[in-house]
């Protein structure tokens, strides 16, 4: 018995040796190594080369199996977070600055000349700038407009407007893009969005979820009111976009790229709403033409602009690396290489207003990049409230959208609702917690209301 | 031998029965083999046997993830895990079935108490405390917390009280101290009981699932449960080499079991008639 | 060597390994789970640490998550009374004296010590809508029974026997068919079945004194009677035994094949509250919460261990 003890913790002993030796390098060839958590888009590998190719000296691994707020904050806390990380709204950067885990740069990036509130579109910034200091540098910046299928619009004999439109000029034109068979099934939609896409139709109607202050949710209003309705009325009133049930038959496949390309290629529907991103799985799609126009408002023309953050973790052990990668987002070189691949478009204005922006050698057929910009110039972005957690408010409202969208709650009803459950997710955190509780006080003084 | 015409077609019918169940059971194990061999395309096809015997799927795992990395940690902890167990296990179980002292049975029954509580409710501390320590994401974030439990202490001691206390007692007149006897009397004896702790153990460790999950986030500590699972997810539908992948994890708890059968099911017998 | 204090240091010594990580990663975490369960502790830290009192208990009870889920924990405990019976009858079968039967046994164990995800892995392609052997076994079969109906979606399907419903606890008929909680309690069977249920009646059965089976086949009892009378209530404190374990670990499992099958989907329909407590705590990281659901889990096991123990107990001494 003790030769054999001595022999397990004897091999015990050199297995952990050689485990500890086999250990992946924290440098790599005399390498840093930075990790940055964000999706698993794959032009994000060209990116990082970009910046490897500039600083031979760091290698950058993307990390798209820990992207998740609640488990980036963790692993941070913990200290095994990532070095940089991405923010994909003002609610996810207002989780992390309160965490303690995003770096506030606001002074970083003024010595290096780069002040976002100049330079960026606005509709960005709530992704970068929490109450007037700065924590992210934006990565992309995108809004959605509508595709459109030009030869089924051509058979049908339908032009489009040029500029601006409203959704009273945009039903009868799709009504008459919808096609149906002998019994009566629509076999063609004159119009496909997604539900969980409803900021893009409350931007035309200028409602917002909350008041100014954040300290009320302001969703049963008529204006957002008016903006569900539409959505409604296009699936159950005039019959141009699919309900559910007929979306889940007409089902494509998912991964990285849109189904509605897929839709739009085999006639299922003529117009779409998407962005920009698009044109990254369409340059792999032959023959199909599609057009871009602006979409249609109810009240106000604006549309919805959505877009990424990188943050840098303040624990992270290559601080001075990390916002060396940050910065590089501002570089020339890194805005023109998302103009080309076409991931949504640069945040940054100044690469957007290029020669090189409007026409890329490479795809001749691309013609629309000028709306791209026009609809990008009349963005804004999410208000949120610092007093509620965004997946809790997500949650609810989303609730409520999947009962209008299967026809079971009328859209005033919904939304009076969900405000009712927001604001009484409002009541309780600032119950729950006494630091906030205080801000909302002097918010409330401070409010009309 | 059947007796009569009726015990021998009683036989026919049991045999029947318990050939249908076999296959049953074998069949989806057998469906994997057979998949892990054919190349993507025939995944579908609906055709039971491959038209072509892709051997080059196994190798092409090792391609597409760390693999060979993430067999290795699997080994490795559960090795350690198993070693760790059955020595504080045997020495405590030790304690409790040789030795008096005060509050011996008290605190055992305080062991046999925590027995009952889901594994769930300690977990979420136990990370907790990983998170303090920063021992988030290591190796011996994986190995120290499992290898401490109630359950290896009540099996060996359970033994451990089945072995004639004579032959301590010859030892101690020999001079021996307690760790003599421990070590070269009461050990040897307790063997089967260790092999099949150790069995257990092992199977259990290499298997283990939720607490590699949370524990564990870069790709380079990752054992073969979390591995699988993140093959199947990131890789899109490549049926084929999942098989090969998951067959290839199968291989240790397959020869532990063939080797260890006998030990296994008399630890099951005896942990639980007792109990 | 004998004398009390040298073996109170000599058991310490022994003791002090084990007991050391027994502390800190079983005793030590209980006692701070109980704690944790009445804080608001969460570990984004982006609330101050309050002592909550029973507000977490009264979230829990309000909660339509916590009740539907534990409504799905209990319908897919429905397998339990076929795993074990089938261990039964297995074991009953391979009981008798006939040659190579010890092969069969280790057949029908193959998937009991096989690690979970690899075989978890496996089923999901199985059931595979589209592509999955079984779906094509029954379209088959269909077909050669010229009989059109579909086959079910399985994994994929919110769908129940039961017709459980999906917002509330309730029925929806609606939602009757066959669907993701079938598709688990399916597989659930087939890992059971011929597992350690079957080793321990097995044992079992040769413990069945050869004397009372010989008398009641004597008096001219068929054997269907000899089974009844007199081998079932020497079976007794194993099936006992069995249903006990069985209930423990139905009440707390079903994690991993939510995790890696389904992600508890569709619509939440296969996540028990093992999963809930797993998102709780290690998604949401709300370790107060968690904890709280934790022990009402926990509760629950205890309350139905003891009700077995009475009947049991009951039941065993009226043999």
């Amino acid at each position: 018995m003790r030769t054999f003890l001595l022999l397990s913790i004897a091999s015990l002993s050199v297995a952990s040796f050689v485990v500890w030796k086999l250990q992946p390098p924290q440098t790599e060839d005399g390498k840093i190594v930075l990790t940055w958590v964000s999706d698993d888009n794959p032009a994000r590998k060209a990116q990082a080369a970009l910046f490897e190719k500039l600083h031979p000296n760091i290698k950058v691994n993307i990390d798209p199996d820990n992207n998740g707020v609640e488990k980036v904050i963790v692993q941070c806390i913990a200290g095994v977070g990532p070095d940089v990380y991405d923010a994909y709204n003002g609610f996810q950067l207002s989780a992390y600055v309160k965490s303690g885990v995003a770096m506030d740069v606001t002074n970083e990036l003024r010595q290096h000349g780069i002040d976002l509130k100049s330079q960026v579109f606005s509709g960005v910034l709530p992704m970068c700038v929490l109450d007037g200091r700065t924590y992210g540098v934006p990565t992309n910046v995108g809004a959605d407009g509508i595709w459109y299928h030009a030869d089924l619009l051509r058979q049908a004999g339908v032009t489009l407007p040029k500029g601006p439109w409203k959704w009273d000029q945009f039903i009868p034109i799709a009504q008459k893009l919808t096609k149906r068979d002998s019994e009566g099934r629509i076999t063609q939609y004159g119009f496909m969005f997604e539900w969980w896409n409803w900021r893009h139709f409350f931007c035309g109607y200028g409602a917002n979820v909350f008041n100014a202050s954040g300290t009320r949710c302001i969703i049963d209003s008529p204006n957002a009111v008016a903006a569900i309705q539409t959505m409604y009325d296009l699936v159950y009133k005039y019959h141009v976009s699919p309900t559910p049930v007929e979306e889940t038959s007409m089902a494509a496949e998912g991964g990285f790229g849109s189904g509605y390309i897929t839709l739009l290629a085999a006639k299922r529907g003529a117009m779409a709403v998407g962005g920009r991103w698009w044109l990254e799985q369409l340059r792999q799609t032959k023959g199909l033409q599609l057009g871009v126009i602006e979409s249609p408002y109810g009240t106000l023309r604006e549309s919805h602009t959505d877009g990424r953050g990188m943050l840098v973790n303040q624990h992270s052990n290559h601080l001075k690396e990390a916002l060396e990668l940050q910065r590089f987002l501002a570089s020339d070189a890194y805005c023109d290489l998302i103009n080309d691949q076409a991931d949504a478009c640069a945040a940054f204005i100044k690469a957007d207003e290029k020669p090189s922006y409007f026409f890329n050698p490479k795809y001749p057929n691309e013609r629309d990049n000028a709306v791209w910009l026009q609809i990008l110039k009349m963005g804004v972005g999410d208000d949120i409230s610092p007093f509620v957690d965004s997946s809790t408010v997500t949650r609810l409202i989303q609730v409520q959208l999947d009962l209008v969208q299967n026809g079971q709650k009328s859209p005033s009803a919904a939304m009076k609702s969900a405000a009712e459950n927001v604001n009484a997710a409002i009541e309780k955190a600032v119950a729950e917690d006494p630091s906030i509780a205080e801000k909302y006080r002097l918010a409330l003084k401070g409010t009309p209301n | 031998m059947p007796r009569t015409k009726s015990d021998l077609a009683k036989n026919v019918v049991v045999i029947a029965i318990l050939t249908t169940f076999a296959l049953s059971t074998v069949a989806p194990l057998v469906w994997m083999v057979f998949t892990s061999f054919k190349p993507l395309q025939e995944v579908e096809s609906g055709s039971i046997l491959p038209k072509v015997w892709r051997h080059d799927n196994y190798g092409e795992v090792f391609k597409q993830v760390p693999f060979a990395r993430y067999y290795m940690n699997s080994v490795f902890v559960a090795a350690w895990v198993t070693f760790l167990t059955c020595m504080t296990s045997a020495m405590a179980a030790y304690a409790f079935a040789r030795l008096e002292w005060k509050g011996r049975d008290a605190l055992f029954r305080l062991y046999l108490a925590t027995m009952m509580i889901p594994g769930v409710v300690t977990m979420i501390p136990n990370y907790t405390l990983m998170v303090k320590l920063h021992m988030l994401d290591s190796y011996t974030g994986l190995i120290i917390p499992s290898a401490f439990g109630a359950f290896g202490t009540f099996l060996l001691r359970q033994f451990m009280l089945t072995i004639p206390k004579a032959l301590d007692e010859a030892a101690t007149i020999d001079g021996a101290g307690h760790w003599s006897v421990f070590i070269d009397v009461v050990l040897p004896l307790a063997r089967p009981g260790l092999i099949a702790l150790a069995i257990f153990t092992f199977l259990g460790n290499y298997g283990s699932f939720y607490w590699p999950l949370i524990l564990v986030k870069s790709e380079s500590l990752r054992t073969l449960p979390i591995g699988i699972m993140y093959f199947d997810g990131n890789y899109g539908q490549q049926t084929n080499l999942l098989m090969a992948a998951s067959l290839m994890s199968l291989l240790p708890p397959i020869l532990l079991f063939l080797i260890g059968q006998k030990y296994l099911v008399k630890g099951t017998a005896f942990g639980a008639v007792k109990g | 060597m004998k004398n009390r204090h040298g073996q109170f240091r000599a058991a310490m010594a022994f003791l002090a390994p084990n007991f050391a990580g027994f502390l800190l990663f079983t005793a030590g975490p209980v006692i701070f789970s109980l704690g944790a369960s009445f804080t608001n502790s969460n570990l984004q830290q982006t609330v101050p640490l309050r002592f909550n009192g029973v507000s977490n208990l009264k979230e829990l009870l309000a909660d339509q998550s916590f009740w539907l889920y534990f409504v799905n924990t209990l319908y897919m405990m429905l397998g339990m009374p076929f795993a074990i019976f089938g261990a039964l009858w297995l074991a009953v079968m391979l009981n008798r004296k006939i040659r190579g039967l010890g092969a069969y046994r280790t057949l029908l164990y193959l998937p009991s010590f096989a690690s979970g995800v690899a075989l978890m892995i496996l089923w999901k392609s199985l059931y595979n809508p589209d592509f999955g052997p079984i779906n094509e076994a029954l379209r088959h079969s269909l077909a050669l029974l010229h009989l059109h109906a579909d086959s079910p979606q399985w994994l994929q399907s919110t769908h129940s026997l039961a017709a459980l419903d999906v917002e509330k606890v309730g029925i929806a008929p609606k939602q009757f068919g066959i669907g993701a909680r079938d598709a688990l309690i399916l597989m659930g069977v087939w890992t059971a079945i011929g597992g350690n249920n079957m080793l321990l009646y097995l044992a079992a059965l040769t413990n069945v004194p050869e004397e009372l089976l010989e008398a009641a086949q004597l008096d001219g009892a068929s054997p269907s009677r000899c089974f009844w009378s007199v081998t079932w209530p020497q079976l007794a404190p194993t099936t006992f035994f069995i249903l006990v374990m069985s209930i423990i670990g139905g009440l707390q499992g079903g994690f991993e094949q939510a995790r890696i099958m389904t992600s508890g989907g569709p619509a939440g329909t296969t996540t028990t509250l093992a999963y809930y407590i797993y998102s709780l705590a290690f998604e949401q990281f709300r370790i107060g919460y968690a904890s709280a659901v934790a022990w009402v889990l926990f509760a629950f096991v205890f309350v139905a261990t003891l009700i077995n123990w009475r009947f049991g107990n009951r039941a065993a001494n009226e043999i």
